[in-house]
């Protein structure tokens, strides 16, 4: 890298939409109501091969909660904002304490007969900003999960 | 390899990101990127590793000098890794509400 070269750290957000062959509100049911039903659980959560179920308790506070095998429970996050069948939004902090998280935000738009999902996931500034973000609480949460299952990104 | 250094876990430390603001004007040496700051320069250089360990920093010498930079690929990897974790959670969503128009 040249020494005149300015690169800034701040991640951009993930901002990722499909569309599914369904109205705005079955959408919504389907990825909120149903979500234990698709999500790729044992891969993506905390507890992995011994995580049971997941679920969003449908109400501004309330939780996305990881049941493991022995029935303990582990916060993903929070709901922020709840609007069926238009969106809602949620902390964001797997296998870590709340703060500091990051923001995932879905929205269900009809276009025509179906729908566009539209996921932003932001605030990776907020992962610094809190003073109390100790490197250990770090320690066996979902990033080294997942860093374990998407290691070609992280071993260089 | 060890947790601590992935990508995420090195950005959680208010102090790694200060210095990482210090090195967006371009790369600087240990002693410049102590200067100014509340810790002591091992406790900087301590913070330097885990940052180089996690892809995104890098060292370079210049004769004698050691200097640090920003590694921006570091960033792009934990984009692509995120945009992955996305991606399979929503494939597997999409497939969820297809398959109940299946016959």
């Amino acid at each position: 890298m040249s020494q005149e070269k300015v690169a800034s750290f701040s991640v951009p957000p993930v901002d990722k939409s499909l569309i599914v062959p369904c109205s705005p509100a079955r959408a919504f049911q389907a990825f909120t109501a149903e979500i234990d039903q698709w999500w790729p659980i044992k891969t993506h959560s905390v507890n992995q091969a011994k995580a049971r179920r997941v679920r969003i308790e449908p109400a501004i506070g309330g939780r996305i909660v990881e049941t493991a095998d022995d029935g303990s429970e582990c916060a993903w996050g929070k709901v922020l904002t709840w609007s069926p069948p238009g969106g809602f939004s949620v902390t964001w902090h797997p296998g870590r304490p709340e703060t500091p998280h990051t923001i995932l935000e879905l929205s269900f738009t009809a276009e025509g007969d179906a729908t566009r999902v539209r996921l932003v996931h932001r605030g990776w500034e907020a992962l610094g900003a809190d003073a109390q973000a100790k490197r250990d609480d770090y320690n066996g949460g979902w990033e080294a999960v997942l860093a374990r299952h998407f290691g070609r990104y992280f071993n260089k | 390899m060890a947790y601590r250094s992935t990508i995420l876990s090195a950005l959680s430390d208010p102090t790694r990101r200060e210095i990482l603001e210090k090195l967006r004007a371009g790369p600087r040496p240990v002693g410049e990127i102590a200067a100014g700051m509340t810790i002591s320069r091992p406790a900087v250089s301590q913070h330097l590793k885990v940052l180089k360990e996690a892809g995104l920093v890098a060292e370079t010498r210049q004769g004698t000098r050691h200097y640090f930079a920003i590694a921006p690929e570091g960033i792009g990897e934990l984009r692509a890794y995120l945009d992955e974790l996305w991606s399979d959670a929503l494939a597997a969503f999409a497939h969820h509400v297809e398959k109940e128009r299946r016959p």
